[in-house]
């Protein structure tokens, strides 16, 4: 049964693999970080990026998942609901995931000027993905979740697919990533110091917490609609993505802005 | 949900511009703006003068939109003509856009009508110049050119598991597959954002027909473009097509990227030169 | 391309109850936001907590199905009489046809400026009567938003394209500017965003039934430009698509400056009031 489970968390832990935020929504986290990096901390990050914005690469990782060399990173963009997940049955740990990663490249960007310029390149394209991805709801594996179906316009779907872009997409179809960070980016400095407080390690904490709420919110008949669920989703689907562009602009600045 | 999603984009990008319309709107719109955002400030007053006070990015695909409607502007060429062997500019559309750049350069004497067109020929096609998909190799040897390769066939592809016309891959497919739900601005700024001086002098340097070459050379030797999905018959069975995968789309998006800020770098010098005075 | 306008009209003509599109709403209330004053900012930035009007713009919308908000399913449109003068309320209510009836758009509207005048709403009822106001001075601004008591036949019209049928309210609604520019709200604001301090005087003057009464009598005029039954092919639908567009990218803007008008009267005490009638 175990290793039933086992092998059907992996199953799931690869179909997740396309999911996360969509592009409007990597976009806007990497649009609502890079309006609080420091002057300092975007002039070095644009240096290896060609001049481009971070805004670029927010979903880069998503079109390099398949292929060598960056068929490693398949695994990175999903995280593991608790830490009894994150090893199997005889105790062997799991493929990486999103939130080691993140704490893994911070650790090794401590002194991004000794590192060869093609690896500060990729490390900034990694964080600005992987830290949107580590606030979605759904890329957070939940067994009771996993295999749930919801009705839409009349279409059945997974739960997971309906938060890959639906929910968002649901009220800002049509609203460029960079009105949307103009919308979203409406706290306080004091307010955003407080989200940025914490590690990695903590947010994930929390973002547990989100997605099992936004999971039972789900009505019993499974039929969405704006009133009984979309309405509701959307004010966390912009939280988390305006909290992960607060949060992906403090590892950067605390890594570029020297 | 994501399928259906997938292939109504598809859907949209199938459809959304025309067989051989060049670049699609959003990548033109995205030209016109990078040019506008190195604009200065007189030159941008000066041509919106012209244009009725729009911005020169609302006409950016204005002859797209009116080629149906007379018959000479449909005739100012969207795909450009090279000598395969050197990788030279020959023919009409070179002929064209060279005479609306000389024109500009005598706008205040133009009429009114004429000046317009003139801009809407040059906002459009100067950045159709520059999309890979937009190259015409002829063998120029003989007495009359003859054409050799040109981007008009089907190859398959990947991502989106379906057929796909390949000059229509260039002009709007990569731009709109790889940056879903972004707009002109969106890509300008992301571009834009702190392109090196040294690289904006080294890529604006030189005439029209040195621009033009380095596109034909990019696109026959760095960029490889044909030599990687070479041309099959139209009507090849789908598992004889050559095949676009993720790694051959990704290289694609970053040459499509590449070409859109060149060739808005290049569209705000030429007319800094002529509206900046 | 046929593939594509049929699915894209397909869709449209089932959302042909909802108005203009989310962009174009979104665009419109973008218009609005940037013609705001300091004051009036910061009052509604107050009464959203942080939030601006670009925000809300499509709400009205989202919230229809929501309990206490079915009513304003009956907003989003005003019954004209043949004078072109709005049709008085009890003839609205008491009409025969469905379609008349629930179009109380011009009342829901005064109902709101009323309501925030009054200066006694909660903050969430100023919320709601601000994003009322948004949403419904779009749609006021849409043509087929008016329903002409004297000729209800006209919203049945329809045309072929390539011997498809489609529904004119369908393209109104969102082909009408995105057929020709698919800009999102902020490039609205760029590329519309761009009258003289004259010429905006000039649309925000009179009252919000001058505004409704000119509307009516100019988009009368529009069903002039089309043929119930008309055929068009590729070539004739791009052309026809010309002439449209022009005036529905400048019925965006007006909307634009006549909901930050109303705005500015409201919460700027520097600002004339636009009175309803």
């Amino acid at each position: 049964m175990k290793k039933l489970f086992t092998l059907l968390l992996f199953a799931v832990l690869s179909s997740y693999c396309a999911m996360a935020w969509d592009n409007r929504g990597h976009s806007t986290i990497a649009y609502i970080a890079e309006r609080h990096l420091t002057p300092r901390a975007k002039a070095n990050i644009e240096s290896y990026i060609g001049g481009r914005s971070i805004v670029y690469y927010a979903a880069w990782m998503d079109y390099n998942r398949s292929t060598p060399p960056f068929d490693i990173t398949r695994d990175w963009h999903v995280d593991y609901w608790t830490d009894a997940h994150r090893t199997d049955e005889n105790g062997n740990p799991q493929p990486p995931c999103s939130v080691s990663q993140i704490k893994r490249i911070v650790s090794e960007m401590g002194d991004f000027r000794t590192l060869s310029d093609s690896l500060v390149n990729v490390n900034i394209k990694f964080l600005v993905h992987l830290v949107g991805d580590m606030h979605c709801p759904v890329h957070i594996d939940f067994p009771t979740s996993r295999p749930m179906k919801v009705t839409m316009d009349k279409k059945t779907v997974k739960v997971h697919a309906m938060w890959d872009a639906h929910v968002l997409n649901s009220k800002h179809n049509g609203t460029s990533p960079m009105q949307l960070a103009e919308e979203f980016d409406i706290f306080s400095d004091e307010q955003i110091a407080k989200i940025q407080l914490g590690t990695p390690d903590d947010w994930h904490i929390e973002n547990v917490a989100i997605s099992e709420k936004v999971i039972q919110m789900i009505p019993k008949s499974k039929k969405i609609t704006y009133d009984n669920y979309l309405n509701e989703a959307i004010k966390y689907a912009e939280d988390r993505i305006t909290v992960a562009g607060y949060r992906l602009a403090s590892i950067l600045n605390s890594i570029f802005d020297k | 949900m994501k399928r259906i999603i997938t292939t109504l984009a598809l859907v949209c990008i199938l459809g959304s511009t025309n067989l051989c319309f060049g670049w699609g709107r959003d990548a033109h719109a995205a030209i016109a703006y990078i040019a506008e955002r190195h604009l200065t400030p007189t030159a941008k007053a000066n041509i919106e003068k012209c244009i009725d006070g729009h911005s020169i990015v609302y006409y950016a695909s204005w002859l797209d939109n009116y080629r149906a409607a007379e018959k000479s502007w449909g005739k100012l060429s969207h795909v450009a003509h090279y000598d395969i062997a050197t990788c030279k500019p020959i023919g009409k559309p070179y002929k064209y856009m060279k005479s609306s750049i000389n024109k500009l350069k005598k706008y205040r004497e133009l009429p009114d009508s004429a000046l317009k067109v003139t801009i809407y020929h040059f906002v459009h096609s100067f950045g159709d110049y520059h999309c890979p998909g937009h190259v015409a190799y002829y063998d120029c040897s003989g007495e009359k050119p003859k054409k050799l390769i040109t981007s008009s066939y089907d190859i398959y592809l990947q991502s989106q598991k379906s057929r796909y016309n390949y000059h229509k891959l260039w002009d709007s497919g990569i731009v709109q597959l790889y940056q879903k739900g972004w707009g002109y601005m969106d890509w300008g700024h992301a571009l834009d954002s702190s392109v090196p001086e040294e690289y904006i002098k080294s890529v604006t340097e030189g005439t029209l027909a040195d621009w033009m070459t380095d596109i034909a050379t990019r696109t026959k030797y760095e960029y490889n473009i044909y030599g990687r999905a070479p041309a099959k018959d139209k009507l090849a069975d789908d598992n004889e097509l050559s095949v676009v995968d993720g790694d051959m789309f990704n290289d694609f998006a970053e040459i499509a990227a590449k070409q859109i800020l060149i060739a808005g770098l290049r569209m705000a010098k030429v007319i800094n030169e002529i509206f900046g005075e | 391309m046929k593939k594509f306008i049929t699915i894209i009209v397909a869709l449209l003509s089932i959302h042909s109850a909802s108005a203009w599109s989310k962009a174009i709403h979104a665009g419109i209330a973008a218009i609005a936001d940037a013609n705001l004053t300091e004051q009036t900012k910061e009052s509604i930035r107050q009464a959203f907590d942080g939030r601006n009007i670009v925000y809300y713009a499509h709400w009205m919308y989202d919230m229809a199905d929501t309990k206490g908000y079915e009513q304003t399913k009956n907003w989003r449109s005003v019954a004209i009489a043949k004078n072109n003068k709005p049709l008085k309320s009890k003839k609205v209510a008491s009409h025969s046809e469905d379609v008349v009836r629930r179009a109380q758009g011009l009342d829901a509207l005064a109902a709101a400026i009323r309501a925030i005048e009054s200066g006694t709403l909660t903050k969430e009822q100023l919320a709601d009567n601000i994003r009322y106001i948004v949403t419904i001075v779009g749609d006021l601004h849409c043509p087929t938003h008016y329903i002409f008591v004297d000729n209800l036949p006209q919203r049945k019209m329809h045309y072929f394209y390539n011997d498809k049928k489609q529904s004119y309210v369908g393209y109104w609604e969102n082909g009408s500017i995105a057929g020709t520019f698919p800009w999102k709200s902020n490039e609205y604001v760029h590329q519309l965003n761009r009258k003289s301090p004259e010429q905006i005087a000039q649309i925000t003057k009179g009252s919000v039934t001058s505004w409704v009464i000119s509307n009516a009598a100019a988009y009368r005029e529009i069903y002039t430009l089309l043929k119930d039954g008309q055929k068009f092919n590729q070539k004739s639908y791009r052309l026809w698509q010309n002439t449209i567009y022009p005036i529905s990218t400048e019925q965006a803007a007006v909307a634009g400056y006549r909901i930050a008008a109303i705005l500015n009267g409201l919460f700027d005490s520097n600002v004339a009031n636009v009175k309803i009638k």
